[in-house]
């Protein structure tokens, strides 16, 4: 393996969420969350090694685990991950549009990532955020209710300008794991 | 039930069981209204259908089995299936297990399977109660020692049972439904018949069907249940799921993802029995395969498990690939020579070669695995390599000779050297890896014909001393201690063992590098009773007595874990210095032997290993003859052996291949492989094994037994031995008979 990327503060939040559970084994999801976390925003093989390794699992079954569940990253991603909406509620408001535009004005499909590296696109299942249609999640923080391209338009430039844009909602306040991407 | 068929009989068979169907609604919903009467009711509709069945009402056990076979039969006609022997081992063995849960005192419950009644202990799965009762379940993923997931379908049949205070009956499958008291399960309505039918053609949708390039076809279960239960054509016409095919995991697994049914099994078994976890199922829904972490090498040294457990032809062998198809094999119920352990295994051969080994169900040993070097690591047998003449050395080099022409050299010397410097200028070694019987003969020419106890087989000195628990009570302990070696390696099926008591029963398992480690007395300590330790023969002498000491004192379990097929057969057979057949000492049984043999033994001490080859240096041994060893290579201190080698003036080797020790010989005989010759193998717990001959042996090569026999009536001894048989028969008088066939 190479060289271990979980610093202390990584292994202090890990034993935190191993305390939570019965067994080692149970906190399996939450670490692969910190390790995605660690590692960049996508679980490359040395880092599901670490997690496996750490937790004292078979390697083999950390790797089943994290290609189980689709929002673990297995490729690299761009600096911002966004992960558009399509299904019933955000359909009905175009989302399929809004995704079309996207591709188009980022050049590159759904599930690419820009030359540039900053932004990949995806297609996303239901975020729970069905109350306000068309719901955008950007590296684990939610934009909901975005129905223009125009809103679409000022998203990117911040995110490429670097800034978070201010499109927060109540829905905001969401479970521990989800808001490892708001330290970044 | 609106299924359209062509065949009239079908349709009106469906229409019965459509009326069966409707009473047996009706029969539940009364019992909906009155639980209380529920079972009486069902008993007496049974008994109806029984009536109109039959015509008789007052059937006997047996006869209740014939009157389902009729119904079934008036069903759907169809034959007995004939069993694939996979399955009437899965059978045996839930048998086995179910036994021994009744001898334990586990509950037992009534259940009754197509109309046959039988007693199951509680925990018992239906699909087991159905195997019980003789039912014909088809099957993919359950497998009876590892745990149930549920994951083919396959095995779905009717379950009639009381629950939530209602008897209801559903579709299910069998593997993952504990039995209950008054279960009834039927396996052959149209209904069942119907929903295996329809799981078939899930399960071969994405199966390629390419069985005749298949290394699995013909003992492949998909094949068989496909042939008895599944659909003749499939409705899926879209394209398959493709994968490349033959994609090797290890040296010795290839994986063909195409035909994988992910019945689970194998990931199963690295989960639960190998306990290393390197199989997993990879992503999910319609992708998921079968693969090892990141696709590194499937290293465990058991993976080979995995092969023989596939049902299917995903998981196949690389040694085996295309070497044969299992009606042309022969098959030879052995044991494995490959570790002292004595797995049960099939040697498997196709025109003289060596083509495969399986492991065979022993419950007392290894269950039904083996590991990689047991099943992988025997091919030596085919190598070309192999000695295939004798071989004499004129000058330095070796020129091949006859049988004729060596043997009459060896006789001639030994003859001589007898004759110039005494018995004891002669010196014989031993092996741990040929057989009781051959042990036994050599043990024989040293003391009755030539009169010396110069004979030994120890590589490096160690005592012997019994194992203290047999390898299967290994998994009642709590507390496993092993020191000093790497037990998935050095002793694969006493870690199976070791590992089934972490598992199963929590058993705290230490592993430490020396017995003078703290870890080892704490945990022996804290054991007591239940503990056991496992000390590998490669421990210093004064360590393996401090390990022992250490046990007495606090009354765990001392097991000293000898390495070679053999390793307890060459002493009990005789060749050590100090004992005499059975491990007798001179004391004990020299009357014995001398009477068997019509001898008396020679008196002075015999030479131990490290003494054999410094009298060799020294002069005082001229002659050596080593039988199935390579000294030069595994004497603890092969310097010695080497210098000796040297030293001694005349050098027989009975050998297969050759050796650095059989280098330095004047004399090779080649010797046959284990696969080659009969025999007994006495395994680390003392337990008599016979292996059987499965081929001829290569060439000119004969069993040791054989050659030995042959020198013995060159030195003008009779020796009448037709089969190694002859040759346990006479050793087995040379000590009392109770002690020849016990199991230690």
């Amino acid at each position: 393996m190479t060289v271990s990327r979980f610093d202390d503060a990584t292994k202090a939040r890990i034993d935190e969420l191993v305390a939570r559970y019965p067994n080692r084994k149970a906190a399996l999801l939450p670490a692969l969350w910190v390790a995605q976390e660690v590692y960049g925003g996508w679980l490359p093989e040395e880092a599901q090694a670490e997690v496996a390794d750490y937790l004292g699992l078979p390697r083999a079954e950390v790797e089943g685990v994290a290609t189980f569940y689709t929002m673990y990253n297995k490729k690299p991603v761009g600096k911002h991950h966004i992960e558009i909406c399509h299904n019933v509620s955000c359909q009905v408001f175009g989302a399929d549009d809004l995704i079309h535009y996207c591709e188009k004005k980022l050049g590159i499909s759904a599930g690419e990532t820009t030359p540039d590296g900053m932004f990949t696109l995806n297609r996303a299942e239901c975020l729970g955020a069905c109350c306000n249609p068309v719901a955008i999640q950007v590296g684990g923080k939610y934009y909901e209710d975005i129905k223009t391209e125009a809103q679409i338009d000022a998203l990117i430039d911040k995110l490429r300008a670097g800034e978070r844009p201010a499109f927060d909602t109540p829905q905001g306040k969401l479970p521990e794991a989800r808001t490892f991407g708001r330290n970044r | 039930m609106a299924r359209k068929d062509k065949n009239q009989d079908a349709q009106q068979q469906q229409q019965q069981a459509a009326a069966q169907d409707k009473t047996e609604l009706r029969g539940a919903q009364t019992n909906v209204q009155d639980p209380a009467k529920a079972p009486q009711a069902s008993e007496e509709q049974q008994a109806a259908q029984q009536k109109i069945a039959e015509g008789s009402a007052s059937a006997t056990q047996g006869q209740a089995k014939q009157v389902t076979k009729g119904e079934s039969a008036s069903d759907a006609p169809r034959a007995e299936r004939d069993r694939a022997p996979l399955e009437k081992q899965d059978a045996k063995t839930v048998e086995s297990q179910h036994e021994a849960a009744e001898a334990a005192g586990a509950k037992m419950l009534k259940v009754t399977v197509d109309g046959v009644e039988v007693e199951v202990p509680e925990g018992t799965l239906a699909i087991e109660a159905c195997f019980r009762a003789g039912a014909d379940v088809p099957y993919f993923c359950y497998h009876p020692r590892l745990t149930s997931v549920g994951a083919c379908r396959m095995c779905l049949v009717n379950i009639e049972l009381d629950m939530f205070g209602s008897r209801a009956s559903r579709i299910l499958t069998c593997c993952t439904v504990p039995v209950t008291d008054g279960m009834a399960i039927k396996t052959a309505t149209p209904e069942v018949k119907k929903a295996q039918n329809g799981m078939l053609e899930f399960l071969l949708a994405n199966h390629p069907l390419d069985c005749p390039i298949c290394d699995r076809g013909g003992e492949c279960p998909l094949q068989n249940m496909t042939i008895a239960y599944g659909p003749p054509t499939s409705r899926y016409l879209e394209e398959k799921r493709h994968f490349p095919k033959a994609m090797p995991l290890s040296d010795y697994v290839v994986l063909d993802r195409e035909r994988c049914i992910q019945c689970m099994r194998c990931t199963r078994f690295c989960e639960e029995i190998s306990g290393d976890g390197q199989l997993a199922i990879i992503n999910r829904g319609s992708s998921a395969e079968i693969g090892t972490f990141f696709g590194h090498d499937f290293s465990s040294n058991f993976s080979g498990n995995t092969i023989e457990i596939c049902p299917v032809g995903a998981l196949t062998s690389r040694t085996y690939r295309f070497a044969g198809r299992p009606w042309e094999i022969k098959n030879t119920d052995s044991v494995c020579a490959a570790c002292g352990n004595g797995c049960n295994i099939a040697v498997q051969t196709r025109l003289g070669d060596l083509v495969r080994i399986n492991g065979r169900t022993n419950e007392a040993i290894n269950e039904e695995w083996t590991c990689d070097r047991g099943k992988f690591g025997q091919y030596y047998v085919n190598d070309a390599n192999r000695l295939t003449t004798p071989l004499i050395k004129v000058d330095g080099e070796f020129r091949p000779a006859s049988w004729d022409e060596a043997l009459r050299l060896i006789a001639d010397r030994i003859t001589g050297f007898k004759a110039e410097s005494g018995p004891d200028s002669i010196a014989a070694i031993g092996s741990t890896v040929c057989t009781v019987e051959e042990n036994y003969l050599l043990g024989k020419l040293m003391r009755g014909l030539i009169g010396t106890n110069n004979i030994d087989h120890q590589m490096r000195p160690y005592p012997f001393v019994p194992m203290q628990t047999s390898i299967a009570q290994i998994e009642t302990f709590q507390t496993i201690v092993s020191v000093g070696m790497r037990l998935d390696i050095d002793q694969p099926i006493v870690y199976l063992r070791v590992y089934k008591a972490v598992r199963k029963n929590n058993a705290n398992w230490v592993r430490a590098e020396s017995v003078a480690d703290a870890a080892v007395a704490e945990a022996l300590t804290k054991g007591g009773a239940g503990a056991v330790l496992l000390v590998p023969h490669t421990l210093e002498p004064a360590e393996i007595e401090r390990a022992q000491a250490l046990c007495e004192a606090t009354g765990a379990k001392f097991n000293l874990l000898l390495p070679d097929c053999n390793s307890w057969g060459a002493p009990r057979a005789g060749a050590s210095p100090d004992l005499l057949p059975g491990m007798k000492t001179f004391d004990e049984g020299r009357a014995q032997v001398e009477k068997a043999w019509g001898v008396s033994l020679p008196t002075a001490p015999g030479r131990a290993m490290g003494n054999i080859f410094g009298a060799c240096v020294g002069g005082a041994v001229r002659m050596l003859y080593i039988m199935g060893a390579n000294p030069a290579a595994d004497y603890v201190n092969a310097d010695l052996a080497k210098r000796a080698l040297e030293a001694a003036e005349f050098v027989v080797v009975q050998e297969l291949f050759l050796t650095e020790t059989a280098k330095a010989a004047d004399v090779v005989l080649p010797a046959a492989s284990f696969a080659e010759r009969d025999g007994t193998l006495v395994n680390i717990e003392g337990r008599e094994q016979k292996i059987r001959q499965a081929l001829n042996p290569r060439g000119d090569s004969r069993p040791d037994w054989r050659i030995l026999a042959d020198l013995m009536g060159r030195l003008g001894a009779p020796a009448p031995y037709f089969s190694a048989r002859d040759v346990y028969r006479e050793y087995s008088r040379t000590i009392p008979k109770a002690e020849a066939l016990v199991a230690a």
